[in-house]
């Protein structure tokens, strides 16, 4: 399973580093585009708080503001309201779509009965699942790495792990459901995780209004991206395999 | 183990283009099949169907008393190379080999090891694969078909782009094969190659059998 998920890697990464390193570019342009709100943010509050000695702004104190412009930057974009933020967040959408897609896919393009000879469709599954869920937890650290660089280049300094830990969390708990859905767990665990699931964004929502009582409106959209991803997602994973092993697909046939 | 496989009037079109036309086969353990054909002639789409990687519009591929096509398996014990070799560029022959072998983990690195010595490979173990030539990347298909000692062993033009020493030795193998009760498939357009090497032979054009 292990070196499956390497082989996908490998394969993913060959196949589309150009994209990865686009979508990076474009991470780092708009981090430096929202500087002035980084600024700004600062300027609301106490900066003596805010600037150590050697003048770099720590933005850590800010994360729960009601700009949220940290998310934005990382493409989790809560509180909708520019043109950028709904392009780039689209783009970031898009990329874990085509994940999903270009994993299933680089199999059949590459010498399939290397591997269908060698496994059965439930492990083939589960494997693509657990590649999908690794290689997308993958692009989130980058992301979040090229975030931190490039604020700590502009002499601003920013660490909360938060938002990381809550999308990798949200892609596993994803793929639970696509498992369930695909009937390889029994349906008493798939109300399990959905149950799961919707307690957590019921307390995220709770939590964020509590905090936030001007900035309702953040968490209706961050549920219907989730919503839209998990559709999507499943609704191509379903696809794929029943046509892959229907097999009349197969070859573009 | 002994093996059968048998192929019932299996057809297949693909656009409306007749590939496969009223195949009928009865293969059997410990012989060698060569499939002879002009280029188009069905040949690789043939094994692709008894691989169960391609399903046919009517017929079937019963393999030990099993369809394959009604309970939607791949058979078990069978490896096979089709088409051209396709594995991963930056990884070097061994690793490839390990990746495959990994999947269901029967064999030990030893095994991969000695399948790439048998295959005139040892040299080029710690190659990275994007930088073998075609007749090296063609050994290494051929290995990686080998390695698990499967009982069927499918190979579509196994000896394009290897040198004529090369050529002797895999003949070589396939015969040794052979003689420890596999059962294996050639597809070629080079009539010496089936000559020297298969048991029973079976020439197609336009997607019929023509002859066996």
């Amino acid at each position: 399973m292990k070196s499956m998920i390497y082989r996908d890697l490998l394969l993913f990464v060959k196949k589309n580093y150009k994209i990865l390193i686009f979508i990076i570019l474009l991470l780092v342009l708009k981090t430096i585009f929202n500087y002035n709100d980084f600024i700004n943010a600062t300027n609301s509050v106490d900066n003596s708080d805010n600037l150590s000695q050697n003048n770099v702004i720590d933005l850590t104190p800010f994360v729960y503001t009601e700009n949220l412009f940290f998310e934005r930057s990382l493409g989790l974009t809560y509180d909708i309201d520019g043109i950028i933020e709904i392009i780039y967040m689209c783009l970031i959408i898009s990329l874990y779509i085509y994940v999903a897609v270009s994993v299933y896919f680089s199999d059949i393009a590459s010498a399939p009965e290397q591997l269908f000879l060698r496994m059965n469709k439930k492990k083939y599954v589960m494997q693509k699942l657990i590649s999908i869920t690794a290689i997308s937890i993958l692009i989130d650290v980058i992301l979040y790495l090229s975030l931190f660089i490039t604020l700590s280049a502009l002499n601003v300094s920013y660490f909360n792990f938060e938002l990381l830990f809550v999308n990798i969390f949200y892609k596993i708990i994803l793929q639970f459901i696509v498992i369930a859905l695909f009937g390889y767990i029994s349906i008493y665990s798939y109300f399990v995780v959905l149950g799961l699931l919707l307690s957590i964004l019921t307390f995220k929502i709770k939590y964020l209004y509590f905090l936030f009582p001007s900035g309702v409106k953040f968490d209706i959209y961050i549920v219907i991206v989730f919503i839209i991803i998990s559709m999507f997602t499943y609704w191509i994973c379903h696809k794929k395999i029943i046509s892959l092993f229907r097999k009349e697909k197969m070859y573009g046939i | 183990m002994e093996y059968k496989i048998e192929v019932k009037d299996l057809n297949l079109t693909i656009n409306s283009h007749e590939i496969l036309k009223n195949i009928n086969l009865n293969i059997e353990s410990g012989k060698i099949y060569g499939f002879i054909g002009r280029n188009g002639s069905g040949k690789s789409m043939l094994l692709k169907c008894i691989c169960g990687l391609l399903k046919p519009n009517t017929g079937s591929v019963i393999v030990n008393n099993e369809d394959i096509y009604k309970k939607d398996v791949f058979p078990s014990s069978m490896r096979a190379f089709i088409d051209k070799p396709t594995f991963i560029g930056s990884l070097t022959g061994y690793e490839n080999l390990e990746l495959l072998a990994d999947i269901q983990n029967i064999i030990d690195d030893e095994k991969i090891k000695d399948t790439l010595i048998k295959c005139d490979l040892e040299d080029q173990i710690n190659k990275k694969y994007g930088k073998y030539s075609l007749g090296m990347k063609q050994k290494l298909a051929i290995a990686s078909v080998l390695m698990e000692n499967p009982d069927i062993m499918i190979f579509d033009e196994p000896f394009n782009g290897i040198d004529n020493k090369s050529v002797e030795m895999i003949r070589k193998i396939i015969l040794e094969e052979k003689q420890q009760g596999k059962t294996i498939l050639i597809a070629t357009h080079i009539k010496e190659d089936i000559d020297l090497l298969c048991d029973v032979i079976y020439e197609l054009d336009l997607g019929q059998i023509i002859g066996k």
